[in-house]
């Protein structure tokens, strides 16, 4: 009963930051309807709700199915260069999307010189990157990551013996990988793609970029043009509400395949030879090439014009403020994440129950509007907080505490309830039988969510932007300061630092991974 | 079907874990592996099984060869079961999904027969719906055998199918899986560490040590007859007592026994049932410990050498820790250690 | 085992604190400080400052943001707020800052003398400090621009698949739209409205350069930009085939939008922002705010940069510029309801 209690109070204190901020959101529905709501309900809201509803769909089927099959290669299969791979396909989400989404319409677009060249020698033409599936197209890229690396780990904590059962009953590897492996995942499939589903509803820099009115482009509209930021915060409502509904779905997909593993010889890889590993490295390669290579290279080739005039010592103050703070911020996210999972298990009454998708639907608000809503009334309620990086950490939280939940939740879902009741009857302490028992199971996911968490934070830009002290500069607000004029030749040179700065940790968390698989 | 190994080797990077295997198990036999633990039983069946390809020699199922050195057949076309350690059950599927996952080149109907005939053989009538993680121990046991069991396959194969069940399930399970396998007449290879469950099920008795079958035999004979000191103190309870050959006699601190071929210095083979209280014995012994085991008692003695050997009683022969007794040697055949 | 692991603590919390202080606190000033929310980027205004505070000794310290995030932020901080000035790119931002009661006014003969009175806010609160004409650009092989007149030329349907625009989402978009309403109305705006929606060649583009690239490649021949956009361009390539056309020049002058800033209602120096406020509007200074960025001075007795006198002088909106903030949400909805994405 205590234990119980005390449950409650973790979940509660966790929810805490992502509850200020609906509380102001309920605030604004709670307010008289403003006339720019109705407005907006007349011209804006139909398109606009129907465009992010098929982008969010299509983004989370799209980059559930191509992270699940990367992870699957990737665990499952040894091909030459599967070691580089298998850290270097998270390097997409080094690059923030709205970066991303500047060079597909700067490299694809009508007047770039790749299409012109092909239109003019070939006839070419192709549809406008400017559009709901050129956004989608660019979110999935981005986006992939996040379930590759999850369901990555999901297949890598997978017994081998299952694929064995499954041999000596007549399946293939290839089958038994569709027929097990793959449903035992799907708890981890479905946390991740709601995890891409819930970034792509707050997304404002892609859907910008490429001019494709969503929800929050509707949000900014009304915010930014018509003044109203009561009508920001309802639509934000709906991103919210929308996110729920997600997260009920998940949650309800999830129950139905509630299952437990125990550990075990976890999976050898089949060595893939001839044409097989020739088509996997290629795939793979492309992939790559055209989430990370080609973005880079195209962006070293605005860098190279300005590099020399704008980097400077500066740069490495901006790169270990980035890195201290994405790093603190995400060491904040998965202590936090991992505590809030840990009471959520224990606790099922309808708080923790209800609290716990709360708690991570922070990650569907636009960053802007999130900021603001948690900046507004703790500045007014303790003005000694102004200035200070608290607030910033504290909206850090509110915002994404979801990327490090999903993983963990998952993680944690894995472990079979029967470990701590062999533990709990061996007479050990719970502390005792974390560090011996869960930590050795559950290190993969947690450094799964550091990793997300980690990459995020370190794009991360309206809540540094508006929180940050004075004179306070990262890698993401060099890149926002450049291309709110649009200068994005130099803005190429603090994103290209950012993708770098990035790299070094994901390659040695990667590392650091795959020993603990 | 016939299951025959040949000078089996495997090798898994620098470690040789087989070192030449021979066995042969008839159609229908059940032949059990023991050994400690690391002697290879384990890979012996994944290597019949086909989870590892053997580095030399040849494993043959029925005529046809399985396993050789430039000839593998994949795990999936052996028609082999095999029960897991751990059964391995499918945790996203109900048991009667689990039973019915080997079967689906079966016709519908057929498929239900099966898997209905599986529930009712292994009593598990009731459970079809229920989710692996919902069932006892030993449920779980009976499902990962009739999972095994539903596609009828030519061999069987368990690797400590007992391991998780606590001692009484576990003679039960024993006694019925052994009429079970009889029934349908199915080759069966079991591997356990377990001397009583194995001489509970074999028709043969192999034990196994550093990669190699030390003995295959009749359970009769790997006990009574045991080719090694190392099969020796492996199966059943013994002590090696020490004896020097002369003029046809082996002489011992216990008496003489009568052998043409003794000769030099040998240890012999002492089971507690070679060794027979009685008063009027010269030979006399201190107990020094004793287990009461319902039928019988298993007393440890001393000699006045100060060796210690192992001396059953029936249960009236109530005597206590010190008292003094007279023992004899009753053994009715002899095994000979000798030492070089 | 317990020493070794404590003194690392130590020595973390000791990195955090260095960390925190070298960022979170400011190095003895001089003087009291100028604190400024800016919406102008870092690297047009940081040089600036610089040569403000070695200049009078006065030090500035300044965030950067978007300018409806750096209001809600005055708002919420109140009386408790460190800012003592709110610079915009956009007198909509000013106008709506002013609106809420987050400037104060006033009063300089300086800034008077310095910045025209429709550049300024009639009621003092905020001044423009550089101007942004938007007006229209053309392809010069394939327009002949003796055909081109005013903004509302472009919805007559000579042009129809040969206009590119930026989206309607953009500010500048809006204060023109808006501007437009004031000098014709509603009703004559929203049909020059869908006529260009009816003209367009692609969908409207996320931002200017994009417009005049596709000018450039042939999909369109004629756009709506920011100059400055235009003046960047050329930089990198001076023949880039994309000309200035000064629209509106016999009726009501082309459009233009202000850089510009104002005081904050509970700042602490409002003394020392005054000054850099001057300071800003004249000279060195005003040349530099401007010219940095190829805009336009406020100052009528600046020079302008040589590059932007190339495209000739032009006659500027006589309307003051408060009018674009006052009409910006009446122009948002008139482009929604004209189908201007």
């Amino acid at each position: 009963m205590r234990a119980r209690w005390r449950s409650t109070l973790v979940i509660l204190l966790a929810a805490a930051p992502a509850l200020v901020v609906l509380v102001g959101l309920v605030g604004a529905w709670v307010a008289p309807a403003s006339d720019a709501l109705q407005h907006q309900w007349r011209y804006l809201l139909p398109d606009a709700s129907r465009n992010t509803i098929i982008l969010v769909l299509s983004v989370a089927v799209a980059a559930g199915v191509l992270g699940t099959a990367l992870a699957a290669l990737v665990a499952l299969c040894d091909f030459p260069g599967r070691a580089f791979f298998s850290w270097a396909l998270l390097l997409p989400l080094s690059i923030p999307g709205y970066v991303l989404a500047a060079v597909f319409a700067g490299s694809l677009d009508y007047s770039s010189p790749l299409y012109s060249w092909l239109r003019e020698q070939w006839g070419w033409q192709w549809p406008s990157i400017r559009s709901l599936g050129g956004a989608s197209f660019v979110l999935t890229l981005t986006l992939f990551p996040y379930v590759y690396l999850i369901a990555r780990v999901a297949f890598e904590s997978a017994a081998e013996r299952y694929l064995e059962a499954a041999a000596l009953l007549g399946r293939t590897r290839l089958q038994a990988a569709r027929e097990v492996l793959l449903p035992l995942a799907i708890p981890a499939i479905l946390a991740s793609s709601a995890l891409v589903a819930m970034e792509t509803l707050a997304d404002f820099g892609v859907v910008a970029a490429l001019n494709v009115d969503t929800l929050t482009t509707a949000l900014y509209r009304a915010w930014y043009g018509m003044f109203s930021l009561v009508t920001a915060q309802q639509i934000a409502g709906f991103l919210v509400l929308m996110a729920l509904l997600l997260l009920l779905f998940e949650h309800r997909a999830r129950s139905v395949l509630r299952m437990r593993e125990s550990a075990g010889v976890s999976l050898f890889r089949e060595r893939l030879h001839g044409w097989r590993a020739l088509l996997a490295t290629l795939l793979t390669s492309l992939i790559l090439g055209v989430s990370f290579a080609w973005p880079v290279a195209h962006l070293l080739s605005w860098a190279s014009t300005h590099w020399a005039a704008d980097l400077d010592a500066r740069y490495w103050g901006y790169v270990l403020r980035s890195i201290a703070l994405a790093g603190i911020g995400a060491v904040l996210v998965v202590s936090i994440s991992t505590l809030l999972a840990y009471a959520r298990r224990d606790d099922s009454s309808w708080v923790g129950r209800s609290l716990t998708p709360l708690a991570t639907a922070g990650y569907a608000i636009p960053g802007t509007v999130l900021a603001v809503g948690l900046y507004a009334p703790l500045a007014s309620a303790a003005p000694w907080l102004q200035g200070t990086l608290i607030i910033l950490f504290v909206a850090y939280i509110a915002r994404f505490l979801a990327v490090g939940h999903a993983p963990i939740a998952a993680g944690l879902a894995r472990l079979p309830t029967a470990l701590d009741e062999a533990a709990v009857l061996l007479g050990s302490g719970p502390l005792q039988r974390w560090r011996q028992i869960h930590w050795p199971l559950l290190k993969g996911s947690m450094a799964a969510a550091f990793v997300l968490s980690f990459v995020d934070l370190m794009k991360e830009l309206p809540i540094t932007l508006l929180t940050r002290p004075f004179g306070f500069e990262t890698l993401a607000i060099r890149v926002f300061e450049l291309t709110s004029e649009g200068e994005w030749e130099r803005a190429a040179v603090p994103a290209l630092a950012l993708v770098l700065a990035g790299l070094w940790p994901l390659k040695w968390l990667a590392g650091r991974m795959s020993h603990a698989t | 079907m016939r299951l025959e190994l040949k000078d089996v080797r495997f090798r898994r990077d620098a470690t040789e874990i087989l070192r030449g295997v021979d066995l042969q198990l008839e159609s229908g036999e059940i032949g059990v592996l023991v050994g400690p633990s690391g002697c290879g039983k384990t890979t012996t069946l994944r290597c019949i099984a086909g989870l590892e390809s053997v580095t030399s020699g040849e494993i043959q199922l029925g005529d046809r060869v399985v396993s050789s050195v430039d000839r593998h057949i994949e795990v999936q076309e052996r028609r082999v079961g095999y029960v897991l350690q751990d059964s391995a059950l499918f945790p996203h599927l109900c048991v009667a999904d689990n039973i019915r996952f080997g079967l689906r080149k079966l016709a519908r109907e057929e498929c239900e027969v099966r898997v209905a005939n599986m529930l009712a053989l292994l009593e598990l009538r009731g459970l079809e719906r229920r989710m692996p993680q919902d069932l006892s121990g030993g449920q779980q046991q009976r499902v990962a055998i009739a999972r095994s069991l539903a596609p009828q396959p030519d061999l069987l194969l368990m690797d400590e199918p007992f391991s998780n069940l606590d001692a009484r399930l576990r003679t039960d399970l024993v006694s019925e899986l052994r009429s079970l396998l009889k029934t349908l007449g199915i080759t069966t290879l079991l591997v356990t560490h377990d001397q009583h469950d194995a001489f509970g099920l074999a028709d043969r008795l192999g034990y196994m040590q550093d990669g190699r079958l030390e003995q295959w035999d009749t359970p009769y004979d790997v006990y009574h007859r045991p080719r090694s000191r190392a099969v020796a103190d492996f199966i059943g309870d013994g002590v090696m007592l020490p004896a020097i050959g002369k003029d046809g006699f082996w002489h011992t601190e216990l008496g003489t026994i009568e052998d043409p071929a003794a000769d030099g210095s040998a240890d012999l083979l002492l089971r507690p049932d070679d060794l027979l209280h009685d008063d009027d014995s010269p030979t006399r012994a201190q107990i020094v410990g004793r287990v009461f085991r319902g039928a019988d008692f298993l007393y440890t003695v001393q000699l006045p050498s100060g060796l210690r050997v192992l001396a059953l009683a029936p249960s009236h022969h109530d005597h206590h820790v010190g008292e003094t007794l007279g023992f004899r040697l009753a053994n009715d055949h002899l095994v000979v250690f000798r030492r070089d | 085992m317990q020493a070794r692991a404590s003194n690392r603590l130590l020595s973390y919390a000791l990195a955090a604190l260095l960390l925190w202080v070298g960022i979170g606190l400011p190095t003895a000033q001089a003087s009291e400080p100028v604190v400024v929310y800016s919406a102008r980027n870092e690297q047009l205004i940081k040089p600036l400052f610089d040569r403000f505070t070695a200049e009078t000794g006065i030090p500035v310290r300044f965030t950067t943001a978007d300018a409806a995030v750096l209001i809600e932020r005055l708002a919420a901080e109140g009386k408790n707020s460190p800012a003592d000035m709110l610079m915009t790119v956009d007198a909509g931002e000013l106008w709506n800052a002013a609106n809420r009661g987050l400037l104060r006014p006033t009063r300089s003969k300086t800034l008077d003398a310095n910045i025209p009175a429709t550049l300024r806010d009639p009621g003092n609160r905020w001044v423009g400090l550089s101007q942004r004409a938007r007006t229209i650009v053309y392809h010069p092989d394939r327009v002949d621009p003796r055909k081109l007149g005013t903004y509302e030329d472009l919805a007559d349907p000579a042009w129809r698949g040969r206009l590119c625009l930026r989206s309607s989402k953009k500010v500048y978009n809006q204060s023109l739209v808006a501007m437009m309403i004031k000098t014709r109305g509603e009703a004559a705006t929203e049909a020059t409205i869908r006529g260009w929606v009816a003209n367009l060649a692609a969908p409207p583009f996320a931002n200017d350069n994009q417009v005049m690239e596709a000018i450039a490649a042939g999909q369109c021949d004629v756009g709506i930009v920011n100059t400055y956009y235009l003046g960047r361009l050329l930089q990198k390539q001076p023949n880039f085939p994309v000309k200035v056309f000064w629209a509106n020049q016999r009726g009501d002058g082309t459009h233009v939008n202000v850089s510009g800033a104002g005081i904050t209602r509970h700042a602490r120096n409002p003394a020392g922002a005054q000054k850099l406020l001057e300071w800003l509007s004249a000279g060195d200074a005003q040349r530099l705010f401007a010219g940095s960025n190829m805009e336009y001075p406020v100052n009528p007795t600046v020079e302008i940069d040589p590059l932007v006198r190339s495209w000739g002088s032009f006659t500027p909106s006589r309307i003051n510029v408060v009018e674009a903030g006052r009409r910006q949400a009446a122009a948002v909805r008139l482009m929604d309801r004209a189908g201007w994405r």
